[in-house]
């Protein structure tokens, strides 16, 4: 789905992503793992097209990506939730889903799917509120919802528990792997909680220095506690 | 009693003539981040294309009907030219826009000349109620105003293109993730601004006298009237607008026009002390 060979990249003139090798499969749940400042977060706005790349290719969908705007890349089918949820807090839950769809070409007339609101019901009983006033957890369900309104293929989630009551953190959790069972989703997930990327993902890349340095199976690495703390450890 | 009647609806009628200039530059501003010092020239020509039809024949509400169209594909072209290679860099703009302000002036230098053109009052007609009379063209221009104000904000408020725009505005990023072409909109909320100030100096045209300067004159209190009000809602183009141009018109007939601009600057320089990001500043989109 997702394919990512020698990708180097940045913010303006510093070098953050140091020749990336990354496979996603279609259908699977990858996580990305690695210490703050490794790059997980420019590489994932590297793959929506929100910060060039210098050298390497994306390929999504055996189509090359890399150099595309990123409202073309959406529409091919690459949703992405970033860091710190980027929902538009003036603006009512409903039109919060619906702006997951108008900038389509022909979204105009486009509904919000039922799916989305069977996902996170609380979406639906919130409808008319103002999205700023959810909580942390609501805020990032709908974030969630408003970037699978228009039914991608595939779904970048950057750190989705940040800031969220671990109560809440297992909720979403599981509902983005029941999503990805269910709808057929392929997840690229950023995370730094253990519980979240266990419950959710079939395999775990780790990042350093801007590479991929390894990447196992979720159920090696929890049966083998040395692999998270060779690569989160400080 | 008569004569304050006059007194303030004059002010009314400069005050939303204000307004629509304000409302093309603080949607662009709000948007793109583009301080555009040649939207005082936009409206300019919004005046001389009136000059322009009116001396070619047209009737006059037809060159006002013409204007924001003329003025609208103008600032396509400065948008295709100019302004998409600027979005987001606000200093930079303030130059580029100033050295367009300058070459449409001496465009409309070599063109018509320096001299101001006056434009023939499509109506003489005056409304007599007892002792007060007001000429009707003014009562027109000020409903086609709010018309036009009003259409404005429902476009911005109400339409999905609003919706989008404003998605647009608050964080543009995102809203390029969810698929939306900001370009395009940046393009259409160009084009909606620099047509509605192309109308406004129509309108204005057989009111004041049209010459090569006299975007200045509004540009400022246009300018003004945001940092006043604040960039955030579009609400407070309303707001600043009201009080600064209130003020500068009221203080003009009361006082003197020198006074008038300096009651307005003490007036925006204290508002803007109190309240670094305006009246309604502070808060987002809408």
């Amino acid at each position: 789905m997702l394919n990512i060979r020698g990708l180097t990249g940045g913010y303006g003139r510093a070098t953050v992503l140091h020749g990336v090798d990354l496979d996603v499969p279609a259908g699977g749940v990858v996580a990305l793992m690695g210490r703050n400042g490794m790059g997980k977060t420019t590489l994932l706005r590297t793959c929506m097209g929100l910060l060039p790349a210098r050298r390497g290719e994306i390929r999504f969908k055996d189509r090359v990506i890399t150099g595309t705007a990123t409202h073309e890349i959406a529409r091919q089918g690459l949703a992405y939730v970033p860091q710190g949820r980027e929902i538009f807090d003036e603006l009512s839950v409903e039109q919060n889903l619906r702006l997951g769809l108008i900038g389509l070409p022909g979204g105009r007339k486009a509904k919000v799917p039922d799916d989305v609101y069977d996902w996170f019901p609380i979406l639906a009983e919130r409808r008319r509120q103002v999205a700023g006033t959810l909580s942390g957890g609501q805020q990032q369900m709908l974030a969630i919802g408003r970037a699978l309104a228009r039914r991608p293929d595939m779904l970048l989630l950057d750190e989705p528990t940040e800031g969220i009551q671990p109560s809440i953190v297992h909720e979403i959790a599981e509902t983005v792997a029941r999503i990805a069972t269910d709808a057929g989703l392929t997840v690229l997930v950023v995370e730094q909680n253990v519980d979240l990327v266990l419950t959710m993902a079939r395999t775990i890349a780790f990042m350093d220095n801007g590479r991929v340095v390894e990447t196992a199976p979720a159920a090696a690495v929890a049966a083998d506690s040395a692999i998270l703390a060779r690569h989160l450890s400080l | 009693m008569a004569e304050t009647a006059i007194i303030l609806l004059n002010m009314a009628s400069y005050v939303l003539v204000l307004v629509l200039v304000a409302l093309g530059l603080v949607v662009v501003f709000g948007m793109m981040r583009v301080i555009n010092m040649a939207h005082g020239e936009l409206f300019m020509l919004g005046a001389y294309t009136v000059v322009w039809l009116q001396s070619a024949g047209a009737p006059f509400w037809l060159a006002v009907a013409a204007a924001p169209v003329v003025v609208g594909a103008v600032g396509l072209v400065i948008e295709a030219a100019l302004i998409r290679h600027i979005y987001r860099r606000p200093l930079d703009t303030i130059l580029a826009t100033w050295g367009l302000s300058i070459a449409l002036k001496q465009a409309v230098v070599l063109i018509w000349g320096p001299a101001s053109h006056s434009v023939v009052a499509p109506m003489a007609a005056a409304i007599s109620l007892g002792e007060f009379t007001y000429p009707v063209y003014r009562l027109l221009l000020m409903a086609v105003a709010v018309a036009i104000i009003a259409i404005v904000f429902w476009i911005f408020l109400r339409t999905d293109f609003g919706l989008v725009a404003r998605a647009v505005i608050a964080r543009p990023d995102t809203a390029a993730a969810l698929g939306v072409d900001t370009r395009r909109v940046y393009r259409a909320s160009f084009v909606i601004g620099t047509a509605v100030a192309g109308l406004a100096g129509a309108l204005v045209a057989p009111l004041i006298s049209v010459d090569p300067q006299m975007g200045l004159g509004y540009l400022i209190p246009a300018f003004i009237s945001i940092m006043v009000g604040g960039a955030g809602p579009l609400a407070g183009v309303l707001v600043g607008g009201g009080l600064v141009g209130g003020t500068n018109n009221l203080a003009t007939v009361w006082l003197s026009p020198v006074v008038a601009q300096i009651v307005v600057f003490v007036l925006a320089i204290i508002i803007i002390r109190l309240r670094p990001q305006g009246l309604l500043g502070g808060r987002d989109g809408a």
